[in-house]
Protein backbone atom coordinates (compact mmCIF):
# COMPACT_ATOMS: atom_id res chain seq x y z
CA UNK A 1 0.00 0.00 0.00
CA UNK A 2 2.96 2.13 1.19
CA UNK A 3 4.54 1.20 -1.64
CA UNK A 4 2.10 2.23 -4.16
CA UNK A 5 1.53 5.76 -3.20
CA UNK A 6 5.53 5.59 -3.13
CA UNK A 7 5.62 4.67 -6.74
CA UNK A 8 2.90 7.16 -7.89
CA UNK A 9 4.83 9.99 -6.11
CA UNK A 10 8.16 8.46 -7.77
CA UNK A 11 6.03 8.81 -11.19
CA UNK A 12 4.50 12.63 -10.49
CA UNK A 13 8.48 13.20 -9.61
CA UNK A 14 9.70 11.73 -12.72
CA UNK A 15 6.84 13.72 -14.88
CA UNK A 16 7.86 17.28 -13.40
CA UNK A 17 11.59 16.28 -14.15
CA UNK A 18 10.99 15.14 -17.60
CA UNK A 19 8.59 18.39 -18.01
CA UNK A 20 11.22 20.54 -16.65
CA UNK A 21 14.35 18.64 -18.45
CA UNK A 22 13.12 18.52 -21.83
CA UNK A 23 16.45 17.71 -23.07
CA UNK A 24 16.34 14.39 -21.30
CA UNK A 25 14.81 13.16 -24.58
CA UNK A 26 17.47 14.44 -27.05
CA UNK A 27 18.80 11.19 -26.87
CA UNK A 28 15.84 9.55 -27.81
CA UNK A 29 16.00 11.66 -30.71
CA UNK A 30 19.50 10.19 -31.58
CA UNK A 31 18.48 7.08 -31.35
CA UNK A 32 15.47 7.11 -33.69
CA UNK A 33 18.18 8.79 -36.14
CA UNK A 34 20.40 5.86 -36.04
CA UNK A 35 18.04 3.19 -36.27
CA UNK A 36 16.48 5.12 -39.57
CA UNK A 37 20.41 5.12 -40.80
CA UNK A 38 20.99 1.73 -39.83
CA UNK A 39 17.62 0.74 -41.68
CA UNK A 40 18.86 2.52 -44.86
CA UNK A 41 21.90 0.39 -44.31
CA UNK A 42 20.21 -2.75 -43.87
CA UNK A 43 18.12 -2.40 -46.44
CA UNK A 44 21.82 -2.10 -48.39
CA UNK A 45 23.05 -4.97 -46.87
CA UNK A 46 20.13 -7.12 -47.96
CA UNK A 47 19.98 -5.96 -51.25
CA UNK A 48 23.24 -7.09 -52.29
CA UNK A 49 23.00 -10.31 -50.08
CA UNK A 50 19.81 -11.33 -52.78
CA UNK A 51 22.22 -10.22 -55.37
CA UNK A 52 24.59 -12.21 -54.66
CA UNK A 53 22.86 -15.37 -54.34
CA UNK A 54 20.95 -14.69 -57.14
CA UNK A 55 24.26 -14.41 -59.19
CA UNK A 56 25.56 -17.53 -57.59
CA UNK A 57 22.58 -19.38 -58.47
CA UNK A 58 22.33 -18.00 -62.00
CA UNK A 59 26.14 -18.98 -62.59
CA UNK A 60 25.80 -22.45 -61.07
CA UNK A 61 28.65 -22.27 -58.46
CA UNK A 62 28.15 -19.52 -55.24
CA UNK A 63 30.57 -17.30 -54.49
CA UNK A 64 31.53 -17.92 -51.78
CA UNK A 65 33.75 -14.87 -51.21
CA UNK A 66 31.10 -12.34 -51.73
CA UNK A 67 28.36 -14.26 -49.73
CA UNK A 68 30.67 -14.50 -46.74
CA UNK A 69 32.56 -10.77 -47.16
CA UNK A 70 28.53 -9.55 -46.55
CA UNK A 71 27.85 -12.08 -43.89
CA UNK A 72 30.88 -10.69 -42.32
CA UNK A 73 29.62 -7.24 -43.08
CA UNK A 74 26.35 -7.66 -41.35
CA UNK A 75 27.91 -8.97 -37.95
CA UNK A 76 30.36 -6.16 -37.75
CA UNK A 77 27.39 -3.40 -38.36
CA UNK A 78 25.25 -5.25 -36.27
CA UNK A 79 28.38 -4.92 -33.16
CA UNK A 80 29.44 -1.76 -33.94
CA UNK A 81 25.27 -0.49 -33.96
CA UNK A 82 24.86 -2.47 -30.72
CA UNK A 83 28.01 -1.10 -29.25
CA UNK A 84 26.67 2.65 -30.07
CA UNK A 85 23.09 1.45 -28.56
CA UNK A 86 24.99 0.46 -25.64
CA UNK A 87 27.04 4.01 -25.29
CA UNK A 88 23.32 5.90 -25.79
CA UNK A 89 22.16 3.73 -23.10
CA UNK A 90 24.90 4.69 -20.72
CA UNK A 91 24.61 8.28 -21.43
CA UNK A 92 20.86 8.38 -21.15
CA UNK A 93 21.54 6.70 -17.78
CA UNK A 94 24.57 9.91 -17.11
CA UNK A 95 21.86 12.20 -17.54
CA UNK A 96 19.01 10.48 -15.79
CA UNK A 97 20.84 10.31 -12.50
CA UNK A 98 22.11 14.12 -13.05
CA UNK A 99 18.70 15.06 -13.74
CA UNK A 100 17.41 13.43 -10.23
CA UNK A 101 20.79 15.60 -8.73
CA UNK A 102 19.31 18.78 -10.07
CA UNK A 103 21.91 18.83 -12.50
CA UNK A 104 20.59 20.53 -16.23
CA UNK A 105 21.10 17.60 -18.61
CA UNK A 106 24.07 18.39 -20.77
CA UNK A 107 26.15 17.03 -23.61
CA UNK A 108 29.46 16.92 -21.03
CA UNK A 109 27.19 15.09 -18.33
CA UNK A 110 26.39 12.79 -21.28
CA UNK A 111 29.70 11.86 -22.51
CA UNK A 112 31.07 11.68 -19.13
CA UNK A 113 28.66 8.79 -18.50
CA UNK A 114 30.31 7.24 -21.42
CA UNK A 115 33.35 7.64 -20.85
CA UNK A 116 33.81 6.77 -17.49
CA UNK A 117 31.60 3.12 -18.22
CA UNK A 118 31.63 2.20 -21.10
CA UNK A 119 34.76 -0.42 -20.61
CA UNK A 120 33.53 -1.41 -17.17
CA UNK A 121 29.76 -2.36 -18.50
CA UNK A 122 31.02 -3.67 -21.63
CA UNK A 123 33.20 -6.43 -20.26
CA UNK A 124 30.23 -7.17 -17.77
CA UNK A 125 27.89 -7.50 -20.67
CA UNK A 126 30.20 -9.91 -21.80
CA UNK A 127 30.55 -12.06 -18.82
CA UNK A 128 26.95 -11.44 -18.30
CA UNK A 129 26.22 -12.79 -22.43
CA UNK A 130 27.99 -15.96 -21.68
CA UNK A 131 26.10 -16.70 -18.37
CA UNK A 132 22.80 -15.76 -20.42
CA UNK A 133 23.89 -18.21 -23.57
CA UNK A 134 23.92 -20.99 -20.54
CA UNK A 135 20.61 -20.25 -19.27
CA UNK A 136 19.24 -20.05 -22.60
CA UNK A 137 20.19 -23.37 -23.68
CA UNK A 138 18.96 -24.70 -20.24
CA UNK A 139 15.75 -22.69 -19.62
CA UNK A 140 14.43 -23.23 -23.60
CA UNK A 141 12.37 -26.58 -23.26
CA UNK A 142 10.85 -25.34 -20.12
CA UNK A 143 10.06 -21.66 -21.59
CA UNK A 144 8.16 -23.18 -24.53
CA UNK A 145 6.34 -25.45 -22.19
CA UNK A 146 5.58 -21.97 -20.61
CA UNK A 147 4.76 -20.47 -23.63
CA UNK A 148 1.98 -23.15 -25.12
CA UNK A 149 0.66 -23.72 -21.50
CA UNK A 150 -0.07 -20.47 -19.46
CA UNK A 151 1.58 -18.43 -22.02
CA UNK A 152 -2.02 -19.53 -24.06
CA UNK A 153 -3.95 -19.68 -21.31
CA UNK A 154 -3.61 -16.00 -19.92
CA UNK A 155 -3.77 -14.76 -23.15
CA UNK A 156 -0.25 -13.07 -23.85
CA UNK A 157 -0.31 -11.82 -19.94
CA UNK A 158 2.24 -14.91 -19.14
CA UNK A 159 3.97 -14.11 -22.00
CA UNK A 160 4.11 -10.20 -20.59
CA UNK A 161 5.29 -11.07 -17.52
CA UNK A 162 8.09 -13.17 -18.31
CA UNK A 163 9.62 -10.08 -20.06
CA UNK A 164 8.88 -7.88 -16.52
CA UNK A 165 10.50 -10.61 -14.43
CA UNK A 166 13.82 -10.37 -16.63
CA UNK A 167 13.34 -6.71 -16.46
CA UNK A 168 12.84 -6.48 -12.77
CA UNK A 169 15.99 -9.01 -12.26
CA UNK A 170 18.31 -7.58 -14.79
CA UNK A 171 17.35 -4.59 -16.13
CA UNK A 172 18.33 -1.64 -14.56
CA UNK A 173 21.88 -2.51 -13.48
CA UNK A 174 24.21 -0.59 -15.81
CA UNK A 175 22.00 2.19 -14.04
CA UNK A 176 22.49 1.15 -10.74
CA UNK A 177 26.17 0.46 -11.58
CA UNK A 178 26.26 3.95 -11.85
CA UNK A 179 24.16 5.74 -9.22
CA UNK A 180 27.13 4.20 -7.00
CA UNK A 181 29.99 6.32 -8.76
CA UNK A 182 31.05 7.66 -5.64
CA UNK A 183 32.34 4.09 -4.03
CA UNK A 184 32.68 2.58 -7.56
CA UNK A 185 31.67 -1.45 -7.21
CA UNK A 186 32.56 -3.75 -9.92
CA UNK A 187 29.61 -4.94 -13.03
CA UNK A 188 28.92 -7.64 -11.40
CA UNK A 189 28.18 -6.39 -7.48
CA UNK A 190 25.85 -3.72 -9.35
CA UNK A 191 23.98 -7.26 -11.01
CA UNK A 192 23.89 -8.92 -7.58
CA UNK A 193 22.14 -5.34 -6.18
CA UNK A 194 19.43 -5.63 -9.56
CA UNK A 195 19.26 -9.07 -8.52
CA UNK A 196 18.10 -8.38 -4.56
CA UNK A 197 16.13 -5.22 -5.40
CA UNK A 198 13.95 -7.13 -7.73
CA UNK A 199 13.56 -10.28 -4.79
CA UNK A 200 12.77 -7.64 -2.59
CA UNK A 201 10.51 -5.01 -4.18
CA UNK A 202 9.35 -8.00 -6.20
CA UNK A 203 5.51 -6.45 -7.25
CA UNK A 204 6.68 -3.42 -7.53
CA UNK A 205 9.31 -3.32 -10.03
CA UNK A 206 6.92 -5.83 -12.00
CA UNK A 207 4.32 -3.14 -11.89
CA UNK A 208 6.60 -0.35 -12.87
CA UNK A 209 7.96 -2.53 -16.32
CA UNK A 210 4.20 -3.80 -16.77
CA UNK A 211 3.23 -0.13 -17.06
CA UNK A 212 6.22 0.65 -19.03
CA UNK A 213 5.97 -2.34 -21.77
CA UNK A 214 2.28 -1.51 -21.95
CA UNK A 215 2.95 1.85 -22.77
CA UNK A 216 5.84 1.53 -25.10
CA UNK A 217 3.25 -1.15 -26.66
CA UNK A 218 0.34 0.91 -26.77
CA UNK A 219 1.57 4.97 -27.57
CA UNK A 220 3.22 4.29 -30.77
CA UNK A 221 0.09 3.26 -32.32
CA UNK A 222 -1.61 6.36 -31.66
CA UNK A 223 -0.10 8.30 -34.58
CA UNK A 224 -1.01 6.37 -36.97
CA UNK A 225 0.96 3.99 -39.33
CA UNK A 226 3.21 6.75 -39.45
CA UNK A 227 4.22 7.25 -36.58
CA UNK A 228 4.07 3.62 -35.85
CA UNK A 229 6.46 3.13 -38.00
CA UNK A 230 8.78 6.34 -37.91
CA UNK A 231 8.57 7.14 -34.12
CA UNK A 232 8.28 3.72 -32.39
CA UNK A 233 11.57 4.34 -30.93
CA UNK A 234 11.71 7.49 -30.07
CA UNK A 235 8.61 6.94 -27.91
CA UNK A 236 9.90 3.66 -26.58
CA UNK A 237 12.92 5.61 -25.07
CA UNK A 238 11.14 8.70 -24.10
CA UNK A 239 9.48 6.14 -22.36
CA UNK A 240 12.19 3.95 -21.35
CA UNK A 241 13.95 7.33 -20.01
CA UNK A 242 10.96 8.30 -17.94
CA UNK A 243 11.00 4.68 -16.16
CA UNK A 244 14.71 5.07 -15.60
CA UNK A 245 13.89 8.48 -13.54
CA UNK A 246 10.89 6.14 -11.64
CA UNK A 247 13.22 2.95 -11.24
CA UNK A 248 16.58 5.46 -9.70
CA UNK A 249 13.99 7.51 -7.58
CA UNK A 250 12.49 3.96 -6.07
CA UNK A 251 16.07 2.58 -5.51
CA UNK A 252 17.29 5.68 -3.85
CA UNK A 253 13.87 5.56 -1.42
CA UNK A 254 14.73 1.78 -0.73
CA UNK A 255 18.54 2.13 -0.80
CA UNK A 256 19.59 1.07 2.66
CA UNK A 257 17.88 -2.28 2.72
CA UNK A 258 19.21 -3.35 -0.80
CA UNK A 259 22.97 -2.97 0.71
CA UNK A 260 25.44 -6.53 0.05
CA UNK A 261 26.89 -7.68 2.84
CA UNK B 1 -2.26 27.21 -19.32
CA UNK B 2 -0.07 24.19 -19.94
CA UNK B 3 1.42 24.02 -16.95
CA UNK B 4 -1.96 23.88 -15.50
CA UNK B 5 -3.28 21.10 -17.59
CA UNK B 6 0.66 19.42 -15.99
CA UNK B 7 -0.51 20.13 -12.58
CA UNK B 8 -3.74 18.16 -13.21
CA UNK B 9 -2.39 15.66 -14.83
CA UNK B 10 0.23 15.08 -11.74
CA UNK B 11 -3.01 15.04 -9.73
CA UNK B 12 -4.10 11.95 -11.53
CA UNK B 13 -1.49 9.91 -9.90
CA UNK B 14 -3.17 10.95 -6.57
CA UNK B 15 -6.44 9.68 -7.79
CA UNK B 16 -4.81 6.20 -8.69
CA UNK B 17 -3.42 6.55 -4.91
CA UNK B 18 -7.20 6.61 -3.30
CA UNK B 19 -8.23 3.88 -6.70
CA UNK B 20 -5.82 1.74 -5.05
CA UNK B 21 -6.62 1.78 -1.34
CA UNK B 22 -10.52 1.54 -2.18
CA UNK B 23 -9.49 -1.80 -4.34
CA UNK B 24 -7.31 -2.86 -1.71
CA UNK B 25 -10.07 -2.21 1.01
CA UNK B 26 -13.49 -3.13 -0.67
CA UNK B 27 -12.38 -7.16 -1.79
CA UNK B 28 -16.05 -7.50 -2.54
CA UNK B 29 -15.86 -5.75 -5.43
CA UNK B 30 -14.67 -8.70 -7.36
CA UNK B 31 -17.56 -11.28 -6.41
CA UNK B 32 -19.89 -9.87 -9.01
CA UNK B 33 -17.09 -10.16 -12.34
CA UNK B 34 -16.00 -13.68 -10.80
CA UNK B 35 -19.36 -15.13 -11.04
CA UNK B 36 -20.10 -13.82 -14.49
CA UNK B 37 -16.95 -15.34 -15.41
CA UNK B 38 -18.13 -18.56 -13.88
CA UNK B 39 -21.36 -18.52 -15.68
CA UNK B 40 -20.40 -17.75 -18.78
CA UNK B 41 -17.58 -20.16 -18.81
CA UNK B 42 -19.71 -22.90 -18.01
CA UNK B 43 -22.75 -21.85 -20.66
CA UNK B 44 -19.81 -21.95 -23.03
CA UNK B 45 -19.18 -25.29 -22.34
CA UNK B 46 -22.44 -26.88 -22.05
CA UNK B 47 -23.99 -25.27 -25.33
CA UNK B 48 -20.59 -26.62 -26.58
CA UNK B 49 -21.78 -30.27 -25.67
CA UNK B 50 -24.94 -29.52 -26.58
CA UNK B 51 -24.26 -29.08 -30.03
CA UNK B 52 -22.07 -31.46 -30.20
CA UNK B 53 -24.30 -34.33 -29.07
CA UNK B 54 -26.07 -33.15 -32.31
CA UNK B 55 -22.95 -33.40 -34.14
CA UNK B 56 -23.22 -37.13 -32.74
CA UNK B 57 -26.52 -38.14 -34.48
CA UNK B 58 -25.44 -36.20 -37.27
CA UNK B 59 -22.57 -38.19 -38.14
CA UNK B 60 -24.64 -41.11 -39.50
CA UNK B 61 -25.20 -39.15 -42.33
CA UNK B 62 -23.28 -40.19 -45.17
CA UNK B 63 -23.70 -37.75 -48.04
CA UNK B 64 -24.28 -34.28 -47.88
CA UNK B 65 -27.40 -32.75 -49.09
CA UNK B 66 -27.92 -29.63 -47.63
CA UNK B 67 -31.83 -30.19 -46.89
CA UNK B 68 -31.36 -33.48 -45.13
CA UNK B 69 -28.85 -31.63 -43.18
CA UNK B 70 -30.45 -28.33 -42.12
CA UNK B 71 -33.74 -30.30 -41.42
CA UNK B 72 -31.99 -32.77 -38.93
CA UNK B 73 -29.80 -30.27 -37.51
CA UNK B 74 -33.06 -28.32 -37.03
CA UNK B 75 -35.40 -31.16 -35.27
CA UNK B 76 -32.08 -32.18 -33.10
CA UNK B 77 -31.65 -28.54 -32.49
CA UNK B 78 -34.74 -27.85 -31.12
CA UNK B 79 -35.54 -28.08 -27.43
CA UNK B 80 -32.61 -28.19 -24.85
CA UNK B 81 -29.87 -27.09 -27.44
CA UNK B 82 -31.72 -23.76 -28.63
CA UNK B 83 -32.22 -23.00 -24.80
CA UNK B 84 -29.06 -23.35 -24.06
CA UNK B 85 -27.63 -21.67 -27.15
CA UNK B 86 -30.16 -18.70 -26.94
CA UNK B 87 -29.63 -18.24 -22.82
CA UNK B 88 -25.62 -18.34 -23.92
CA UNK B 89 -26.44 -15.28 -26.21
CA UNK B 90 -28.62 -13.32 -23.90
CA UNK B 91 -25.91 -13.45 -21.30
CA UNK B 92 -23.03 -12.82 -23.65
CA UNK B 93 -24.57 -9.81 -25.29
CA UNK B 94 -26.71 -8.39 -21.80
CA UNK B 95 -24.63 -9.85 -18.94
CA UNK B 96 -21.82 -7.62 -19.14
CA UNK B 97 -23.67 -4.75 -19.09
CA UNK B 98 -25.48 -6.36 -16.03
CA UNK B 99 -22.52 -6.54 -14.06
CA UNK B 100 -21.40 -3.43 -14.85
CA UNK B 101 -23.97 -1.30 -13.81
CA UNK B 102 -24.23 -2.79 -10.78
CA UNK B 103 -20.59 -3.10 -10.57
CA UNK B 104 -20.64 0.68 -10.62
CA UNK B 105 -23.19 1.34 -8.08
CA UNK B 106 -20.69 -0.30 -5.98
CA UNK B 107 -17.82 1.62 -7.45
CA UNK B 108 -19.74 4.53 -5.72
CA UNK B 109 -20.36 3.15 -2.49
CA UNK B 110 -17.53 2.37 -2.05
CA UNK B 111 -15.79 5.90 -2.88
CA UNK B 112 -18.43 6.84 -0.36
CA UNK B 113 -17.62 4.17 2.34
CA UNK B 114 -21.27 2.64 2.41
CA UNK B 115 -20.61 -0.33 0.55
CA UNK B 116 -22.70 -2.90 1.76
CA UNK B 117 -24.03 -6.81 0.75
CA UNK B 118 -27.16 -5.43 -0.86
CA UNK B 119 -25.26 -2.78 -3.51
CA UNK B 120 -24.51 -4.81 -6.45
CA UNK B 121 -28.31 -5.92 -7.33
CA UNK B 122 -30.15 -2.45 -5.81
CA UNK B 123 -27.47 -0.95 -8.72
CA UNK B 124 -28.07 -3.47 -11.47
CA UNK B 125 -31.89 -2.55 -10.72
CA UNK B 126 -31.92 0.76 -11.00
CA UNK B 127 -29.23 1.26 -13.58
CA UNK B 128 -29.21 -1.76 -16.28
CA UNK B 129 -31.62 -0.13 -18.47
CA UNK B 130 -29.81 3.15 -18.19
CA UNK B 131 -26.50 1.37 -18.88
CA UNK B 132 -28.16 -0.61 -21.73
CA UNK B 133 -29.54 2.47 -23.34
CA UNK B 134 -26.30 4.12 -23.17
CA UNK B 135 -24.40 1.60 -24.80
CA UNK B 136 -26.86 1.05 -27.56
CA UNK B 137 -26.46 4.67 -28.68
CA UNK B 138 -22.56 4.75 -28.69
CA UNK B 139 -23.21 1.70 -30.59
CA UNK B 140 -26.12 3.61 -33.17
CA UNK B 141 -23.54 6.95 -32.81
CA UNK B 142 -20.53 4.34 -33.85
CA UNK B 143 -22.76 2.90 -36.80
CA UNK B 144 -23.32 6.54 -37.91
CA UNK B 145 -20.23 8.23 -37.61
CA UNK B 146 -18.75 5.06 -39.46
CA UNK B 147 -18.41 6.97 -42.64
CA UNK B 148 -17.08 10.05 -41.80
CA UNK B 149 -14.66 8.51 -39.64
CA UNK B 150 -13.36 6.03 -42.43
CA UNK B 151 -12.78 9.14 -44.17
CA UNK B 152 -11.25 11.59 -41.63
CA UNK B 153 -8.89 8.30 -40.67
CA UNK B 154 -7.32 8.24 -44.33
CA UNK B 155 -7.16 11.65 -44.98
CA UNK B 156 -5.12 12.19 -41.56
CA UNK B 157 -2.67 9.12 -42.52
CA UNK B 158 -4.24 7.10 -40.30
CA UNK B 159 -3.76 9.19 -37.16
CA UNK B 160 -7.38 9.56 -37.28
CA UNK B 161 -8.49 5.87 -37.23
CA UNK B 162 -6.61 5.97 -33.28
CA UNK B 163 -6.58 9.26 -32.21
CA UNK B 164 -10.49 9.53 -32.68
CA UNK B 165 -11.87 7.04 -31.20
CA UNK B 166 -9.70 8.01 -28.40
CA UNK B 167 -11.19 12.00 -28.18
CA UNK B 168 -14.44 10.05 -28.22
CA UNK B 169 -14.01 8.14 -25.06
CA UNK B 170 -12.68 11.01 -23.71
CA UNK B 171 -15.74 12.94 -23.51
CA UNK B 172 -17.66 9.86 -23.24
CA UNK B 173 -14.96 8.46 -19.95
CA UNK B 174 -17.67 9.41 -17.03
CA UNK B 175 -21.22 9.09 -18.06
CA UNK B 176 -21.48 6.17 -16.08
CA UNK B 177 -19.94 7.91 -12.88
CA UNK B 178 -22.12 10.61 -13.69
CA UNK B 179 -25.18 8.72 -13.77
CA UNK B 180 -24.25 6.85 -10.21
CA UNK B 181 -22.86 10.14 -8.66
CA UNK B 182 -26.27 12.35 -9.30
CA UNK B 183 -28.69 9.78 -10.38
CA UNK B 184 -29.87 11.99 -13.50
CA UNK B 185 -30.93 11.00 -16.29
CA UNK B 186 -29.37 9.52 -19.41
CA UNK B 187 -29.30 12.38 -21.64
CA UNK B 188 -27.79 14.57 -18.52
CA UNK B 189 -25.10 12.16 -17.65
CA UNK B 190 -23.74 12.45 -21.56
CA UNK B 191 -23.84 16.41 -21.07
CA UNK B 192 -22.06 16.37 -17.27
CA UNK B 193 -19.78 13.80 -19.52
CA UNK B 194 -19.15 16.27 -22.09
CA UNK B 195 -19.02 18.84 -19.82
CA UNK B 196 -16.56 17.21 -17.34
CA UNK B 197 -14.13 16.40 -20.56
CA UNK B 198 -14.79 19.52 -21.76
CA UNK B 199 -13.16 21.64 -19.09
CA UNK B 200 -10.19 19.02 -18.23
CA UNK B 201 -9.38 17.92 -21.27
CA UNK B 202 -6.13 16.83 -21.62
CA UNK B 203 -5.55 15.67 -18.49
CA UNK B 204 -9.10 13.53 -19.13
CA UNK B 205 -7.24 12.37 -22.36
CA UNK B 206 -4.25 11.61 -20.12
CA UNK B 207 -6.15 9.22 -18.05
CA UNK B 208 -8.19 7.63 -21.35
CA UNK B 209 -4.65 6.79 -22.65
CA UNK B 210 -3.05 5.30 -19.43
CA UNK B 211 -6.39 3.22 -19.10
CA UNK B 212 -6.44 2.11 -22.49
CA UNK B 213 -2.40 1.06 -22.52
CA UNK B 214 -3.20 -0.99 -19.12
CA UNK B 215 -6.10 -2.47 -20.59
CA UNK B 216 -4.95 -3.48 -24.14
CA UNK B 217 -4.64 -6.86 -24.32
CA UNK B 218 -1.22 -8.10 -23.39
CA UNK B 219 1.11 -8.27 -26.47
CA UNK B 220 4.18 -9.35 -25.00
CA UNK B 221 5.71 -5.73 -25.09
CA UNK B 222 5.69 -5.74 -28.71
CA UNK B 223 3.75 -4.60 -31.30
CA UNK B 224 0.29 -3.87 -29.41
CA UNK B 225 -3.22 -4.11 -29.64
CA UNK B 226 -3.78 -0.10 -30.42
CA UNK B 227 -7.46 0.20 -30.80
CA UNK B 228 -10.27 -2.48 -29.63
CA UNK B 229 -14.10 -2.38 -29.74
CA UNK B 230 -13.97 -1.64 -25.84
CA UNK B 231 -12.12 1.58 -26.08
CA UNK B 232 -15.30 2.53 -28.95
CA UNK B 233 -18.01 1.63 -26.49
CA UNK B 234 -16.01 2.40 -22.89
CA UNK B 235 -17.60 -0.78 -22.22
CA UNK B 236 -15.95 -2.81 -19.12
CA UNK B 237 -16.71 -5.99 -20.91
CA UNK B 238 -17.98 -5.89 -24.12
CA UNK B 239 -19.56 -9.11 -25.66
CA UNK B 240 -17.73 -9.11 -29.00
CA UNK B 241 -14.35 -10.06 -27.07
CA UNK B 242 -16.53 -12.52 -25.51
CA UNK B 243 -18.23 -14.32 -28.18
CA UNK B 244 -17.09 -18.09 -27.99
CA UNK B 245 -14.44 -17.95 -31.02
CA UNK B 246 -15.03 -21.53 -31.64
CA UNK B 247 -18.33 -23.24 -31.77
CA UNK B 248 -18.11 -27.10 -32.87
CA UNK B 249 -20.88 -26.77 -35.05
CA UNK B 250 -18.13 -25.96 -37.94
CA UNK B 251 -16.46 -29.24 -36.99
CA UNK B 252 -19.78 -30.94 -38.28
CA UNK B 253 -20.18 -34.09 -40.58
CA UNK B 254 -18.47 -33.73 -43.50
CA UNK B 255 -15.04 -35.07 -42.23
CA UNK B 256 -16.27 -38.55 -41.28
CA UNK B 257 -14.55 -39.79 -44.22
CA UNK B 258 -10.78 -38.38 -43.39
CA UNK B 259 -11.42 -38.50 -39.37
CA UNK B 260 -11.66 -40.69 -37.05
CA UNK B 261 -14.55 -39.17 -35.51
CA UNK B 262 -14.02 -40.22 -31.90
CA UNK B 263 -10.58 -38.23 -31.92
CA UNK B 264 -12.31 -35.23 -33.83
CA UNK B 265 -14.83 -34.81 -30.94
CA UNK B 266 -12.14 -35.02 -28.65
CA UNK B 267 -10.00 -32.32 -30.20
CA UNK B 268 -13.03 -30.23 -30.24
CA UNK B 269 -13.80 -30.67 -26.53
CA UNK B 270 -10.36 -30.17 -25.30
CA UNK B 271 -9.93 -26.93 -27.68
CA UNK B 272 -13.31 -25.56 -26.02
CA UNK B 273 -11.92 -26.41 -23.01
CA UNK B 274 -8.85 -24.73 -23.16
CA UNK B 275 -10.08 -21.47 -24.77
CA UNK B 276 -12.74 -21.70 -21.88
CA UNK B 277 -10.51 -22.04 -19.38
CA UNK B 278 -8.05 -19.36 -21.26
CA UNK B 279 -11.43 -16.90 -20.97
CA UNK B 280 -11.86 -17.27 -17.64
CA UNK B 281 -8.17 -16.51 -16.67
CA UNK B 282 -7.62 -13.85 -19.04
CA UNK B 283 -10.92 -12.42 -18.03
CA UNK B 284 -9.72 -12.65 -14.30
CA UNK B 285 -6.54 -10.85 -15.24
CA UNK B 286 -8.54 -8.29 -17.03
CA UNK B 287 -11.37 -7.85 -14.30
CA UNK B 288 -8.44 -6.82 -12.03
CA UNK B 289 -7.68 -3.67 -14.49
CA UNK B 290 -11.26 -2.67 -15.58
CA UNK B 291 -12.39 -2.79 -11.45
CA UNK B 292 -9.08 0.02 -10.66
CA UNK B 293 -10.17 1.97 -13.20
CA UNK B 294 -13.64 1.54 -13.08
CA UNK B 295 -12.80 3.01 -9.36
CA UNK B 296 -10.47 5.14 -10.79
CA UNK B 297 -13.12 7.21 -12.99
CA UNK B 298 -15.42 7.06 -10.07
CA UNK B 299 -12.77 8.88 -8.04
CA UNK B 300 -12.18 11.19 -11.19
CA UNK B 301 -15.26 12.82 -11.56
CA UNK B 302 -15.75 13.17 -7.85
CA UNK B 303 -12.57 14.51 -6.85
CA UNK B 304 -13.11 16.57 -10.63
CA UNK B 305 -9.76 18.62 -10.13
CA UNK B 306 -11.36 21.19 -8.25
CA UNK B 307 -8.16 21.37 -5.72
CA UNK B 308 -5.77 24.08 -4.92
CA UNK B 309 -3.51 25.03 -7.37
CA UNK B 310 0.28 24.34 -7.29
CA UNK B 311 2.86 25.94 -9.12
CA UNK B 312 5.10 24.01 -11.51
CA UNK B 313 8.44 24.62 -9.96
CA UNK B 314 7.22 23.37 -6.57
CA UNK B 315 8.24 19.68 -7.23
CA UNK B 316 6.15 17.02 -5.50
CA UNK B 317 8.22 16.03 -2.28
CA UNK B 318 8.86 12.07 -1.93
CA UNK B 319 7.37 12.47 1.51
CA UNK B 320 3.53 13.08 1.06
CA UNK B 321 1.63 11.27 4.48
CA UNK B 322 -0.27 8.72 3.45
CA UNK B 323 -2.97 9.90 5.54
CA UNK B 324 -3.84 12.57 3.84
CA UNK B 325 -4.84 9.58 0.72
CA UNK B 326 -6.46 7.55 3.29
CA UNK B 327 -8.81 10.30 4.55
Amino acid sequence: MTRFNNLMDDMKEALTLSHRYKSLFLPALIANLIMVVLGFIMIFVIIFFVMGTIMSLTASQANWTYLISIGVITVLLILFFSLIFMALDLGINSIVIGSVNGEKPSAKLFFKGIRTFFLKVLMTKIGLFFLYTIGFILLLIPYLLYLVTVGVLTGGYGILFVTCLLQAFLGSWTLLLMENEDHPISGFTSVGINLKFGKNYFWLLILVFFIQLQLTAYLPGLFGLLGATLATLFISYVVATVFKIVVLLTYRRYKENLELK
Amino acid sequence: MKGHNFNKILKLFDYFKIAFQLNLSNKQLYKPQIAFLVIRGLLIISSAFALLSIGDKMIHLTSMDFNRFVGLFWSEFQGIPMLLTLVTILVMVLGSTYVESGLYHMFYRAYKGELTAGDFSTGAGTYFFKFLGGNILIILFWILALIPYLISGILTLTIGFTLIPIIVSTFLLVWKASLVTDQTTLGDAFKNSYRFSKTNFIPTMTFVVIKNAMTSIASGGSGGGSSNISQMTNNTNTFFQDMPSDFPSQDLPFSNSFFNYDILKLFVIGITTLITVGTIITGLIQMLFNIYFGLATIVLYNEGWVLEEITTETLPTLEIPIEEVLS
